[in-house]
């Protein structure tokens, strides 16, 4: 790779890397696991990075690999929850968890409806571009759209918010 | 009351999920991939292993290997090299009248069109299924992304796409899920009812994520749709990497500039370009 192309993974990861990290944190099951996950992307994304830049749309294309390592996580999550006759040791760190009532309602809703919500109306995608990213049609990303909404409209703490 | 929550949802998202600022991303990402990349070599390493294994065995069937490291992608500033020049005036002299090249923008297309390769546009009033085409994205519908920002040879080209018509006007497309139990993948798509085979032209990516492979992409599963007249489905050939009428819808035919019939340079993967019979 070059100096230059390296200096433009430079700029585009310190761009990225904090949004793709909260991105992570909410799509991913684990409020603590965002930062790596963003981090494992990245690295992906480092070594195809010519591809990237060669791509009809380089910000679609990292999306994509930021969404299937996000995937892949999920995937080898089940296998690896076990169940221990003594409680693990607590983290260290505690990363804060998600303390604004709309961000913990997004939080709760099942993962495709909490993609779309989030790549909709956070990354301020489009719909066509949400369908793209997650693979899914345009149509899926309408309906799962105003499942969400259904939902955080009868989300019982949001009603007790807006009511005080 | 939908637009309201939205717009809620909006507002309340961007005020709340504030991205703070974390790590180096950019050098803990470059050491991580070291990683991976050692992780790959021994895999390859392992791999020569076992093919030197089989060629002492008396395995080697006299396949012959071709040099590795694909062409270079064509320079997108400064005078063309002299061999370059010259094939596309020999090709531009014996096209028809309004023909152009095109330098090909992306990987959407490989293998059958590597990034950097120069092409040649022909003009046509008839497209059919399979032709591969370059359009310009600005004029070829609302949801196409404006993508001006390439460094090509040719600044009337800085917006064009260069994909694969698989549908034409009147025709119904659609790509419907395997299974109800895998919704997102597609068993293979289909035109006015008909499975299209498309083994021919369709690439995949190896497991290295950077060498194309003969094992096509999942084409992502899309519901049945009539190409209204006037308008073409197109797709790349590379699924995974392509940006389509999957996602952006059909094209107007005014926006199609030509059809894609040579690779003109590099000289080592120039040839004729046909349209597959399927």
């Amino acid at each position: 790779m070059d100096e230059a192309s390296r200096e433009r993974f430079v700029a585009f990861a310190m761009a990225k890397g904090p949004r793709w990290s909260e991105l992570a944190r909410m799509l991913g099951e684990d409020w603590h696991e965002g930062e790596d996950l963003a981090q494992a992307a990245l690295a992906k994304v480092f070594l195809a990075w010519a591809k990237v830049e060669a791509a009809d749309d380089p910000d679609a294309y990292a999306r994509r690999v930021l969404i299937n390592t996000i995937r892949s996580a999920q995937r080898g999550r089940r296998l690896r929850q076990v169940l221990t006759a003594n409680p693990p040791e607590a983290p260290i760190a505690q990363v804060a968890e998600p303390d604004d009532p709309m961000v913990a309602a997004v939080a709760r809703l099942p993962r495709g409806q909490r993609a779309v919500i989030l790549l909709r109306f956070w990354e301020d995608l489009t719909e066509a571009a949400t369908a793209q990213a997650l693979g899914i049609s345009i149509g899926t990303v309408k309906s799962q759209t105003a499942r969400a909404l259904a939902r955080l409209r009868s989300d019982a703490a949001l009603i007790v918010e807006n009511n005080s | 009351m939908t637009d309201q929550l939205e717009t809620v949802v909006r507002d309340r998202l961007h005020a709340a999920l504030l991205p703070a600022d974390g790590p180096d991303w950019a050098g803990g990402a470059i050491a991580r991939a070291g990683k991976i990349e050692r992780r790959r070599l021994l895999l390859a390493v392992a791999g020569a292993v076992v093919v030197l294994g089989g060629v002492a065995g008396g395995l080697y069937a006299g396949v012959t290997t071709h040099p590795t490291g694909g062409p270079t992608p064509a320079a997108s500033v400064g005078p063309l090299p002299a061999g370059e020049q010259q094939a596309i005036d020999a090709a531009l002299a014996s096209a028809p009248p309004g023909s152009r090249v095109e330098t090909v923008p992306s990987a959407s297309m490989a293998a059958t069109l590597e990034v950097g390769d120069v092409v040649l546009v022909v003009p046509t009033t008839t497209v059919q299924r399979g032709d591969i085409v370059a359009f310009d994205g600005s004029q070829a519908g609302n949801h196409w992304p404006n993508v001006n920002t390439r460094t090509l040879t040719d600044p009337t080209a800085k917006n064009d796409f260069i994909k694969r018509v698989i549908a034409v006007g009147g025709d119904t497309i659609g790509c419907p899920p395997t299974s109800a139990t895998s919704p997102n993948e597609c068993s293979g798509v289909v035109v006015n009812g008909q499975p299209v085979d498309e083994r021919a032209y369709t690439y995949g990516t190896a497991p290295d994520g950077v060498t194309p492979s003969r094992v096509p992409d999942p084409t992502y599963t899309f519901s049945t749709t009539t190409v209204p007249p006037g308008q073409l489905f197109v797709m790349g050939d590379q699924r995974d990497r392509s940006n389509d009428s999957r996602f952006n819808g059909t094209i107007n035919t005014a926006a199609v500039r030509g059809v894609v019939t040579a690779i003109v340079w590099p000289l080592e993967r120039a040839r004729a370009i046909t349209t597959p019979t399927s």
